[in-house]
């Protein structure tokens, strides 16, 4: 840009910038009428004067034209790009400094892998088992103490999770209040961008996927841990198998509504409402196993019609179905779709937890035994 | 960065302005954020009330401070220019075509909106206040009153009446700086659309 800098102008250009501005001053204070007559006296022989104060003249009746900045307040005129920020990323000033202060010395921040609208996952080298890591760093602060003690014991159990199809949540505490999560960096890609690449996937390969999900589940759900989240963003595929990542964090996101047991604004914490649940939906804290077997029937819906079982424009259209439209029929969308699969899905998607299977290996071993009858 | 008047009969020492200056800015973008960043509902975020409160929230836990309530709103003001100024920056500097990794860890909440575009004439608002920040630290070389004139009409809501007070001049003053600087400033933008 050839802009010359501010701290470039000479004396000689402020100078005559000042005397414009006097001019024009005292232009401004006489009778509309006489203006122009006293543009002429002001500036008798100075060309450039005389033009200047005409300019500026000039640009008066512009002021409440729309396109002129000051046709609005500051504030209105920021706040799309306010907004911009937030939804597309990180609007408060990234910390990121603070952040790698605060990890060293175990890990040292590389750079940043993505953001999303609750956090942003860094890259960083794990120097204890010189390894690469990704941190996942919270963007909210946590709020209650009593939500914050409720985190802490269930984020303890799922970082004691072992099972081979569980990403391992590698280390977990806060920074400036914040929560980080450290997990082993994965190469892959999640069930999300297959769905989105492939659409609908054959039977055999949505069965193997919500198989090792399922067991997965299982695992966690035997040591009384919930996912809460699960959601085809939140399955990796590599090597042949899928991997159920994130265990632990969606109460993060939950608890950080407020500490009295409800959420204040049922699903503004969780990023998608497609494979919420109707209890999760209505806003109910207490959730258990069945939870995560309706949103794996989701998933597994979505696998086999390429579709989820209850599209909307918004979110609060979306959890109004999954509390009260009627369950689909994939077969309406996969007409080839076996009868007994179809209805397998329905029961893993009924409303009522104590309808549907009651574990997640149940529901997927119902859906192997009706795909092959 | 202009601050306050420079002559006034007990200055502060720059020390203090500046802690100062970085108390009142946190405290404003703390409160102002979650205001703009809110769908817009109809109402305008009346910053003269933000900065009222402000001033409140100040005077109540600082017995130290001395400044007074005009040399404070200066503050203020220009608090708020350099908060809405840095939203703009930002937007401009995240702008740029970044060479984004593929997230396979898990892709993340929210990353459905950051890859749609923004809404059009984002850009061109941030282009336009970072613009009118750089014609106002050009204005200050020439005339500082009328630079705090636009940022107590402009970046802090504040009426004729308020500016003239809190600038110790006369409603015409104010009056007429408010015109002259804008018809300068518009000039400046003008010339610097042009460039562009």
């Amino acid at each position: 840009m050839a802009e010359v800098s501010p701290s470039e102008w000479t004396g000689e250009r402020i100078a005559f910038e000042r005397r414009v501005l006097d001019v024009f001053a005292r232009v401004l204070d006489v009778a509309s009428e006489e203006q122009q007559a006293k543009i002429e006296t002001e500036c008798a022989h100075d060309v450039m004067l005389r033009a200047a104060v005409v300019r500026l003249m000039d640009s008066l009746p512009d002021f409440d034209a729309d396109s002129s900045i000051f046709a609005h307040s500051a504030t209105d005129f920021v706040a799309p790009i306010v907004r911009g920020l937030s939804n597309a990323r990180e609007v408060d000033v990234t910390d990121a400094p603070d952040i790698a202060a605060a990890l060293l010395p175990r890990y040292v921040l590389n750079g940043e892998l993505g953001r999303g609208g609750h956090a942003i996952v860094y890259r960083a080298h794990d120097s204890s088992l010189n390894r690469g890591v990704a941190i996942k760093v919270m963007r909210r602060e946590r709020a209650s103490e009593e939500s914050s003690r409720r985190f802490t014991q269930e984020i303890a159990i799922a970082a004691r999770l072992q099972h081979p199809f569980i990403v391992p949540l590698l280390e977990s505490g806060t920074i400036g209040g914040r929560l980080y999560f450290v997990m082993p960096i994965i190469d892959g890609e999640s069930l999300r961008k297959r769905l989105d690449r492939e659409g609908p996937l054959d039977v055999a390969s949505a069965l193997a996927i919500a198989n090792d999900i399922a067991e997965a589940l299982d695992h966690a759900h035997a040591q009384h841990v919930v996912h809460r989240d699960v959601k085809p963003q939140n399955m990796l595929l590599r090597h042949g198998h899928a991997s159920l990542t994130d265990f632990g964090i969606a109460l993060a996101l939950q608890v950080d509504d407020d500490g009295d047991g409800r959420m204040t604004a049922p699903g503004t914490s969780i990023g998608t409402p497609f494979y919420m649940s109707p209890e999760q939906a209505s806003g109910s804290r207490d959730l258990d196993r069945r939870t995560d077997v309706y949103a794996l029937a989701c998933v597994c819906f979505e696998m086999m019609t390429g579709v989820v079982p209850y599209a909307g424009t918004s979110i609060a259209v979306v959890q109004a179905k999954h509390l009260q439209a009627p369950i689909p029929d994939a077969r309406a969308l996969r007409p080839t779709l076996p009868d007994g699969v179809s209805r397998v899905l329905m029961r893993g998607l009924a409303k009522a937890p104590a309808d549907r299977f009651p574990t997640a290996g149940e529901f997927v071993a119902a859906l192997k035994h009706r795909n092959n009858a | 960065m202009m601050i306050g008047d420079a002559e006034s009969e007990v200055p502060m020492r720059e020390v203090e302005l500046n802690a100062l200056f970085v108390t009142v800015y946190d405290d404003l973008r703390r409160v102002a954020h979650n205001q703009l960043r809110a769908e817009p509902d109809g109402h305008t975020l009346d910053t003269t009330s933000l900065v009222n409160e402000a001033w409140l929230r100040l005077t109540s836990q600082r017995v130290d401070f001395t400044a007074d309530r005009d040399h404070f709103f200066s503050i203020a003001a220009t608090a708020m220019r350099r908060i809405l100024v840095d939203y703009a920056r930002r937007h401009r500097a995240l702008k740029r075509p970044s060479s984004r990794v593929a997230i396979s860890l898990t892709d993340l909440e929210g990353s459905e909106a950051y890859d749609q575009p923004l809404a059009t004439g984002i850009d061109d608002r941030a282009d336009m206040v970072v613009a009118l920040d750089d014609a106002l630290q050009q204005l200050a070389l020439i005339d500082a009153r009328l630079v705090a004139v636009v940022e107590q009409r402009f970046f802090s809501g504040r009426t004729e009446a308020e500016t003239a007070s809190i600038l110790g001049v006369t409603t015409r003053t104010v009056a007429r700086d408010w015109v002259r600087a804008r018809a300068w400033l518009a000039n400046r933008l003008d010339a610097h659309a042009e460039r562009n």
